[in-house]
């Protein structure tokens, strides 16, 4: 059951970390023309993305409130033992970083909805941005803890 | 547009200053034991294993920022005057408190 959750949860953040990172790049960077893959990464109508990003942030969230406490009792004593503070600290900033994530959500879905308001352009970037920046530190803190033994530390 | 819609980015720029001042402070509406699964509205001694305050400042900072946002949302002023800088500073410094609180995990 943990195992299916955790996969469940890597998979949708994975997908987050795409709609994130394709609305981030779109507003700071917007293409301006050509058919390149990086001006088509960013050529997105950024607008688009945002309830399935609010939708996958809750739900990511969610499950990943649901494996903490099997986190909590089976990997952080571990990494205590083994005196792994650094480790314990991405993981400890990654559990307050969402319980903020999901308290920007409702600025967030304010400020993206339809039609959008061009004062608001730069609280838009700011919001995108913070999520984005939450999303991508648990995103790899997960992989990171996921697979420790592998990076040596 | 309601007020309760206005109250929106309100609620996110005060729940972020809640949840970083109920982690900071210890103030969590209930305790989790993962060890034997036991909920509680205040620590339980005795308990078996670590105890979870996350849910419960995670549920204190949003029941206390509900109140607050809707609050304000019938005080346009003040409300104007948080809104739409404070939606995305105050979440930024409290993630920036959040790292300072816990930087003894990377310096010690």
């Amino acid at each position: 059951m943990i195992t299916t959750l955790l996969i469940i949860h890597g998979l949708l953040a994975v997908t987050l970390l795409g709609a994130l990172t394709h609305q981030t790049m779109a507003l700071w960077w917007p293409a301006r023309a050509g058919h390149s893959v990086a001006s088509s990464f960013r050529g997105v109508r950024s607008q688009i993305y945002t309830h399935t990003i609010i939708v996958l942030f809750a739900l990511t969230g969610i499950i990943g409130s649901i494996l903490y406490p099997t986190y909590r009792i089976a990997v952080r004593p571990i990494l205590e033992q083994l005196r792994m503070n650094a480790a314990n600290g991405i993981f400890e900033f990654k559990e307050h970083l969402v319980a903020i994530g999901l308290g920007l959500l409702p600025a967030y879905w304010y400020y993206w909805r339809q039609p959008l308001a061009p004062e608001y352009a730069f609280v838009r970037r700011m919001l995108t941005s913070l999520l984005a920046f939450i999303v991508w530190w648990g995103f790899l803190t997960g992989h990171i803890l996921n697979n420790i033994r592998g990076f040596g530390l | 547009m309601s007020p309760l819609l206005r109250a929106l980015p309100i609620f996110s720029a005060i729940y972020a200053v809640l949840y970083v001042i109920a982690m900071y402070f210890n103030i969590a509406m209930f305790v989790l034991y993962p060890q034997t699964g036991v909920w509680s509205w205040h620590d339980v001694p005795g308990q078996r294993g670590p105890a979870m305050y996350w849910y419960g400042w995670i549920a204190n900072a949003a029941i206390g920022a509900a109140i607050i946002s809707v609050l304000l949302a019938y005080l346009p002023a003040l409300q104007r005057r948080i809104a739409a800088t404070g939606a995305w500073l105050l979440p930024l410094l409290s993630m920036a408190t959040v790292l300072f609180i816990i930087r003894s995990w990377f310096i010690r």
